[in-house]
């Protein structure tokens, strides 16, 4: 938090104040950041409702010493805050100079422009805690309960599967709710970068009706260019992200090219080939689907990685069998196990050092919604996983 | 042609001037919704293009400022929304008012400069 200060709009700030209060907790933390110290403290709920509240009810966030009603802190001079409702948080920042002078026009409409990413940084950010927390808490359950189960007495295999089941539900609410986070990340990021990237299209546009030497006119249709393709990715990100539930008719080939561009800070060594033997139209969750190429993918660049397999490829096939469109992954790496062949797709089993054991889990349980099948088909001769929708 | 565009991105503020100078037009333009407001009290303009999200007030606080000025069919006429935050709820809300409405990025330069000069 620190790094702020030495960013170009804060430079001049000396001191800032960060409360948090997760919703349903009585108490609420309150930290104190300077250039060299961060002191941190706990705080009533009810003082921090009432900051909230002021702060709330200003419209351009601009306070004085003693206007920041209920505040159990120490400000001095004039300060800008924020109030930052999220889905599980309640968030207050506060930003001072420690000087008396009133904040410009200028500042106020940075602030408050910086104000909008905060809300997504934090959002994703303290979700991932909150969530990492509820599911160390749901685990210490499940193994409260499972010892409970070495009881003869226990009717162990209904419950066994209701464990399960719910094992599966928590880490699929865990994973859709860190893609919606994602997706308004994204979507926070495409409407902050639009409206200048607009601009420059307009003033690209504005140039070339000039009287023009022939190479200046191909640098401003080279930048015009450029810029459309810059808006087209944003554009696709975000829907790859988006929290649309719904079936529509997807473009494989498009949605593919779309998740491997994604997945290139992994994949630059790898050659992909992509082979579509299929022209039907396939109505899916294009969101699901790019989640289940996004794991199949990168599991298959991270163990070629480790694996440090020469002239890497992944070949994906698409083909219609009868009423059947068939995805295959297939990659040229050092394939799986023979002994974990069978429990590949359960939950906890990795053949990376650090994994969750939880990716291919999740994709089979994507595919299953989208009434699809999942299998492994070859894993001794690199890898091959293969998708199996109905058409 | 008179025309009061209202945008704090000043390179498509500018811009957007300049295009609709070389058609004719005679161009004030904003990046304040407070300024926008008083202007339009204080002058006469054929048409408003006015962004959304403003950084001071949003366009919709200058619609209904305006409405003491301007009845809801000359509102109808004068206004053009723009916006890059497009959504069925705030399409909606632009259609309570009756305005035209267009997303930025433009899908089509030419139409939207017809647009604002028709």
């Amino acid at each position: 938090m620190q790094h702020l200060f030495d960013t170009e709009f804060f430079k001049d700030f000396t001191s800032c104040h960060l409360f948090i209060h997760e919703k349903g907790l009585i108490h609420s933390e309150h930290a104190y950041i300077t250039r060299d110290t961060i002191t941190k403290r706990e705080q009533e709920v009810s003082e921090f409702t009432d900051l909230f509240l002021s702060i709330k009810k200003s419209k351009n966030k601009s306070f004085g010493q003693s206007s920041l009603k209920a505040s159990n802190f120490q400000i001095i001079g004039t300060c800008l805050a924020i109030d930052i409702p999220l889905r599980k948080h309640n968030l207050i920042f506060v930003i001072s100079r420690n000087d008396f002078l009133p904040q410009s026009e200028e500042d106020i409409s940075r602030f408050n422009q910086f104000s909008r990413i905060l809300k997504s940084y934090f959002e994703y950010y303290l979700s991932s805690f909150f969530y990492q927390r509820k599911e160390m808490l749901i685990n210490l359950t499940i193994n409260e309960f499972k010892s409970m189960l070495d009881c003869p007495n226990a009717q162990t295999s209904d419950i066994a599967t209701l464990l399960k089941n719910f094992e599966i539900d928590s880490h699929d609410h865990y994973h859709k709710d860190r893609i919606e986070l994602l997706g308004d990340l994204l979507n926070t990021l495409k409407h902050e970068l639009s409206n200048p990237l607009f601009g420059m299209q307009l003033t690209a546009e504005l140039l070339s009706f000039e009287d023009l030497e022939d190479d200046q006119l191909q640098f401003i249709t080279e930048i015009s260019s450029s810029i459309k393709r810059s808006q087209k990715i944003l554009n696709n990100f975000s829907q790859l992200y988006s929290k649309n539930i719904s079936n529509e008719e997807v473009s494989l080939d498009n949605l593919l090219s779309e998740v491997i561009t994604l997945t290139k800070s992994e994949t630059r060594e790898i050659k992909f080939n992509v082979i579509n033997k299929s022209n039907k139209a396939f109505n899916s969750n294009s969101t699901w689907l790019a989640q289940i190429f996004f794991n199949l993918i990168i599991n298959s660049s991270q163990a070629m990685k480790v694996a440090q397999t020469s002239s890497p490829e992944i070949v994906i096939t698409i083909e219609e069998l009868s009423n059947h469109l068939t995805i295959t992954f297939k990659d040229n790496g050092p394939g799986i196990p023979g002994h974990l062949k069978d429990t590949i797709f359960d939950e906890f089993i990795t053949t990376k050092e650090n994994g969750t054991g939880l990716g291919l889990a999740i994709t089979k349980n994507l595919v299953h919604k989208l009434n699809g099948n999942i299998y492994l088909q070859n894993c001794t001769n690199g890898c091959e996983f293969k998708i199996e929708f109905t058409l | 042609m008179n025309i009061l565009i209202v945008e704090d991105e000043i390179l498509i503020q500018k811009s957007l001037t300049k295009l609709l100078e070389k058609k004719g037009a005679t161009v004030t333009a904003t990046a304040s919704g407070k300024e926008a407001i008083s202007l339009i009290k204080d002058n006469e303009y054929d048409k408003v293009i006015c962004d959304l999200m403003l950084n001071d007030i949003s366009g919709f606080d200058i619609l209904e400022e305006s409405k003491s000025k301007f009845s809801l069919d000359e509102i109808k006429v004068k206004f053009i929304i723009m916006t890059a935050y497009s959504s069925e709820q705030v399409h909606q809300k632009v259609e309570n008012y009756g305005c035209k409405f267009l997303t930025k990025p433009f899908e089509n330069l030419a139409d939207a400069i017809k647009l604002f000069m028709s």
